[in-house]
């Protein structure tokens, strides 16, 4: 490589091994399957190990490229050997910063910093991984030369690379979660049921168990089972079986939202956010409260059961996917009293709403028919499957099913607009309160279709930066005169407000 | 069917909606034409030329069926001809103090309000169809994900032009309704 200038830094060498990890973790999966699913004698599969060679070829390439450099007004990021990128960074729009360590990183002295800026799912720049000094460097620089969230989110990293953890501001803390939180939430998320399908995949395969089983401690257990139940697998043994892998499922949950979730904590200083999690990579993120477009707190059943919620929050230019912490899992659980006070905290303007505007009358009735009709189809579309006796017995299960749904989604539906903010709550079983800063508003509309038009109603559609499609906030069965009066006043309102990220 | 998009009950006249270009109407005509015979000609060799030349054989080569795509090929080329000014009378703008608006949508209506200040850049661009027509296609593109570009095709190169600048050059804030400060 030829050298690029004076001021490029390159990242820390362990960046190979963790790379190296990083591509190995890729083919976990797809490898235990290859192992579990080959036979003996269809050893090609192995083969497909041979797919591993390029993508360490291309993680070696990025470190071996890679440079950055902290000019004064923006920092310079560049990679690649044949299409070679450089990308500049303009200090000011960089929006959040992140530090990343696990166990591993913290023994070899080195750490993990994400850099995102408003555009984009992915993370503006990553540097994976900087020695401390680089750190240290790296954040001084933001610090000192970005402004806003992102100066504040650089000085609170280098505040925690200088404190024990545990010394941090306790005032700030908003809330933390105990051990007894954390089982509360992995039996409530039911995580577990996701190891389900593998664990129903492995046993089908007798001989991939009897494989595994080979040596350890269970296999006469097992062997007397299996034995005893070839020959009339009794009532009580079924259920000895279904009750332990519902124990299991429980205790796998459990044990993941531990190792997720361990340490959680949540402090507010301001209009600054600040969120961490996890066991073994603390999970870290620098949230300003102004950034944040929109807020949702679900209730599921058993969340309403033991007087629980869970809070989310989107950000512009952040998804909620795994890297990108404390967003969807903002407040994986909270007291039911205490969603008031968190709410005031994460979204200042956002009251909650007194009382709710409800749809129009006639949704209920709207909502019934379409009840009616979707039991019949329902009925209709498993008949070539059961027969008539079957499709009318389902058809007869799912018309009380399907009525008490549109009863209570049509009762709960409604909005209210607050000082600042647009509430819209929904759900039949599962329950959302959402709620948009009217600042944050990007686009409204109304929708009518020919239903609509027949009941004279109308579909608010409230579209924001960071809500994916598949989520987006909207309001059917409105009265068609109530739709329209929302649809103007928030066009109004929003365009009276300049859009600040 | 109520035929509540065609009255203009609901807001003060304080902004006159535009309809599309006129143009727009044999534009888009011609273009569904094309799309159609595109269309057409596939279905036709499916249905003849596949069979003649390569000895083709399928359920769909049944005579009643073969009637039925003939006949969905005749439909697909009246509404060709037929809905764009069904069309063109369902799609209006207009630009208010807020930003711009547009109904559009004959029998799923929507109505879609970008207030100015949310306007992140606009696009005029032009096709080849359009350009002979004289007409333009304008995009809007805001922050939003759903409705993260809106594009109204079809109205006077000009006029686009200067809607792009009214969008973009002025002040992007007007008076709030209810006293509400920022």
């Amino acid at each position: 490589m030829s050298d690029p200038g004076p001021g490029f830094r390159r990242l820390h060498p362990a960046s190979l091994v963790f790379r190296f990890f990083d591509a190995l973790q890729t083919f976990f999966v797809p490898a235990l399957l290859v192992w579990l699913w080959a036979d003996a004698d269809h050893a090609w599969e192995v083969w497909l190990g041979a797919l591993f060679v390029p993508v360490v070829v291309a993680h070696v390439l990025h470190y071996v490229t890679f440079r950055y450099a902290m000019h004064d007004e923006d920092l310079v990021v560049r990679h690649g050997i044949i299409v070679r990128r450089e990308r500049h960074i303009p200090y000011a729009r960089i929006e959040n910063v992140d530090l990343l360590r696990n166990p591993v990183h913290r023994m070899l002295g080195v750490a993990i910093v994400r850099l995102d800026t408003a555009a984009g799912d992915d993370a503006e720049a990553q540097f994976k991984v900087l020695s401390m000094p680089a750190v240290t460097e790296l954040l001084e620089a933001i610090r000192d030369r970005a402004s806003g969230g992102a100066a504040r989110g650089a000085a609170s990293c280098l505040e925690t690379l200088e404190d024990a953890p545990a010394g941090h501001a306790q005032d700030d803390v908003v809330l933390r979660a105990s051990l007894r939180d954390l089982i509360v939430i992995g039996i409530v998320s039911h995580r577990g049921l996701v190891a389900l399908a593998a664990f129903v995949g492995v046993l089908s395969r007798f001989d991939v168990t009897e494989k595994l089983l080979e040596d350890s401690v269970l296999r006469p257990l097992v062997k007397r089972w299996v034995a005893s139940s070839s020959e009339t697998a009794s009532f009580a043994q079924i259920a000895l079986l279904a009750s332990i892998v519902i124990v299991a499922l429980f205790a796998l949950s459990i044990a993941w939202t531990i190792f997720r979730y361990h340490g959680y904590r949540l402090e507010a200083s301001d209009g600054l956010l600040r969120w961490s999690a996890g066991a073994w990579t603390e999970r870290r993120a620098t949230i300003p409260v102004a950034r944040i477009q929109r807020l949702t707190v679900r209730r599921t059943l058993l969340h309403r059961l033991l007087g629980l919620a869970n809070l989310r929050i989107e950000t512009a230019g952040a998804r909620d996917d795994e890297e990108r912490a404390g967003r969807g899992d903002f407040v994986p659980l909270c007291r039911w009293t205490d969603v008031e006070r968190l709410v005031a905290i994460s979204m200042p303007d956002a009251k909650l709403p007194s009382s709710y505007e409800a749809v129009d009358p006639a949704a209920h009735s709207r909502a019934t028919r379409l009840s009616l009709i979707m039991s019949l189809v329902g009925g209709a579309l498993a008949f070539p499957l059961v027969g008539f006796v079957g499709s009318a017995s389902l058809t007869v299960a799912l018309v009380p099913l399907f009525l008490v749904r549109a009863r209570r989604m049509t009762r709960f539906l409604g909005l209210a607009v607050t000082e600042d903010c647009l509430w819209v709550r929904r759900g039949a079983f599962h329950l959302a309160w959402i709620a948009v800063p009217i600042a944050k508003i990007q686009t409204i509309a109304v929708a009518m279709s020919p239903f609509d038009q027949r009941w004279d109603m109308a579909k608010l559609v409230v579209d924001v930066a960071g809500a994916s499609s598949s989520d987006l906030l909207t309001v059917p069965y409105l009265s068609h005169a109530v739709a329209i009066r929302h649809y103007e006043r928030l066009g109004r309102d929003s365009a009276a407000i300049e859009l600040t990220w | 069917m109520t035929d509540r998009s065609d009255q203009e009950s609901t807001t003060p006249a304080e902004a006159t909606w535009s309809p599309l270009d006129p143009a727009w109407i044999p534009c888009e005509r011609v273009a569904r034409t094309i799309d159609a015979i595109v269309w057409i000609g596939l279905l036709a060799f499916l249905l003849f030329g596949g069979p003649e030349l390569f000895g083709w054989h399928y359920l769909g080569l049944e005579p009643w069926l073969r009637v039925l795509w003939i006949v969905f090929g005749c439909l697909i080329l009246t509404r060709a001809w037929l809905w764009p000014p069904v069309a063109y009378r369902h799609i209006r703008w207009r630009q208010t103090e807020v930003g711009i608006e547009i109904r559009r949508g004959v029998f799923w209506r929507r109505w879609i309000t970008v207030p100015r200040s949310r306007v992140q850049h606009t696009d005029v661009s032009e096709g080849p169809m359009l350009r002979r027509y004289g007409l333009a296609r304008i995009t809007v593109y805001t922050a939003g994900t759903e409705f993260a570009e809106i594009a109204l095709a079809g109205i006077e190169q000009g006029q686009a032009f200067a809607l792009r600048d009214a969008l973009i050059g002025r002040p992007t804030t007007i008076a709030p309704e209810s006293g509400r400060t920022e």
